[in-house]
């Protein structure tokens, strides 16, 4: 009897306890919105709090709220947060759930790409491929597909297939285009075809004068032909574009380093020190440059400063010149 | 509860395990320590048995020490039984509502 008893009684109690957490679940989403999510996230999300901004992305795709735009933010942010699996499965979920979109194909292909160079056991870049080229085939505007799709070739060493693609977006009516002439020209410079390099650097030029990264390569392809003269005055065609930026300072020093005008080299370093004075490279040139003009002190002020800024090269000057480092 | 049908309350307590499971996974899976069901859902039912056990245990040598000054019949594996299952369900629903809070 009291068995029985028993049993009835906690069934009882049981069923009270699972009627009461329902009760409790619909109460508690009955306050919830999904505009009221919407909002927490959107902030979360601009205030790059992305795992607060997913906690609630995942709670509006659950709520059926399943809109486009939630879907790209809720894998953008497990993409930062390095959740590229997740990230995956984000998007494929979006794929069976609305209608396919180029911006949908990108970050498939970003997800996977990123999940292949973390992973230990390295794979062909084919998944990421073909979703770019899906990615593209839906909007042949999209930038972003054919810079990517051009740069995992240019990663695989298949610059032909990479200018392939950068061809094809040149001639799509994509803002500013003519970076994509740059980008083929590097694929040349990368290949040393310095002559086809510098035609694509021209035509992109040509489109846009103030194409700052064109000027530094063409600068780097006449350095390598040892023609410091041309390299010299694209360096600072650069400068004259954007002054603020140490790099253009640093390569003219270099080549007077090159050519053994120290004091020349100097000027320019302290130019470039100028923009950034803790720059530990520039330091350590200006160091071996005094040392290279005998004027020991300079030479060790400089190769100090380099070292604390933590060049090691620096470290090994200080202990030849003077013995006591630092 | 369930005293003679002992069996069937740790069914039923994993039982909810699995559902406090599902809505811990959509709060907390980023974190990592979510990912793996039948681990994580074991660590679960495991961590709320501990802890129910520890302070049923604690109660009901209170209430053996009750029962002898005030030289009552002491019915303390019931009594200990009945505390552990009753706190088994309070951790349970703690654990639900703060899952389901956003």
């Amino acid at each position: 009897m009291f068995i029985k008893r028993n049993f009835i009684f906690s069934m009882l109690i049981t069923v009270i306890f699972i009627t009461l957490c329902a009760v409790y679940y619909k109460q508690q989403n009955q306050k919830y919105t999904a505009d009221g999510f919407i909002h927490k996230a959107t902030h979360y999300f601009k205030n790059e709090e992305y795992i607060k901004a997913i906690r609630y992305y995942r709670k509006i795709i659950s709520m059926g709220e399943t809109d486009e735009k939630t879907y790209i933010n809720a894998a953008t942010a497990l993409i930062r947060t390095g959740y590229y699996e997740k990230a995956v499965e984000l998007l494929q979920q979006m794929e069976k759930d609305l209608p396919p979109s180029s911006e949908m194909y990108y970050l498939l292909a970003y997800s996977h790409y990123l999940k292949i160079i973390n992973s230990v056991n390295k794979k062909d870049f084919i998944v990421p491929i073909e979703y770019l080229k899906k990615s593209i085939e839906l909007d042949p505007r999209n930038k972003l597909s054919y810079k990517f799709l051009g740069s995992i070739y240019e990663r695989k060493r298949q610059f032909e297939y990479a200018r392939q693609w950068y061809k094809k977006a040149s001639l799509e009516d994509i803002d500013n285009s003519c970076e994509f002439y740059g980008f083929i020209a590097n694929t040349y410079f990368k290949q040393r075809r310095f002559e086809e390099a510098m035609n694509y650097y021209e035509k992109a030029l040509k489109e846009n004068k103030n194409y700052i990264s064109a000027y530094y390569n063409i600068a780097e392809i006449y350095k390598e032909e040892s023609n410091f003269e041309k390299s010299e005055e694209y360096y600072k065609k650069a400068i004259e574009i954007s002054p603020d930026y140490i790099y253009p300072y640093y390569q003219i020093g270099n080549l007077y380093f090159e050519n053994n005008e120290f004091t020349t080299a100097i000027e320019w370093y302290k130019k470039a020190l100028n923009i950034e004075p803790n720059e530990e490279t520039v330091n350590f040139y200006i160091g071996i440059a005094y040392k290279q003009l005998n004027e020991k002190e300079k030479a060790i002020e400089y190769l100090q400063k380099a070292a604390y800024c933590g060049n090691d090269d620096a470290l090994r000057e200080l202990k030849e010149l003077s013995g006591n480092v630092l | 509860m369930f005293y003679k049908h002992k069996l069937l309350f740790f069914i039923i307590h994993l039982v909810f395990c699995m559902f406090l499971f599902y809505f811990i996974n959509q709060q907390f899976i980023l974190v990592g320590i979510f990912s793996n069901f039948v681990v994580d859902l074991f660590i679960l039912f495991i961590s709320v048995i501990i802890v129910s056990y520890i302070l049923s245990k604690t109660a009901t040598l209170f209430y053996i020490v009750f029962a002898k000054l005030t030289k009552l019949k002491t019915y303390k594996r019931f009594i200990f039984w009945l505390l552990f299952t009753t706190l088994c369900y309070i951790l349970d629903f703690i654990i639900f509502a703060a899952a389901i809070e956003y």
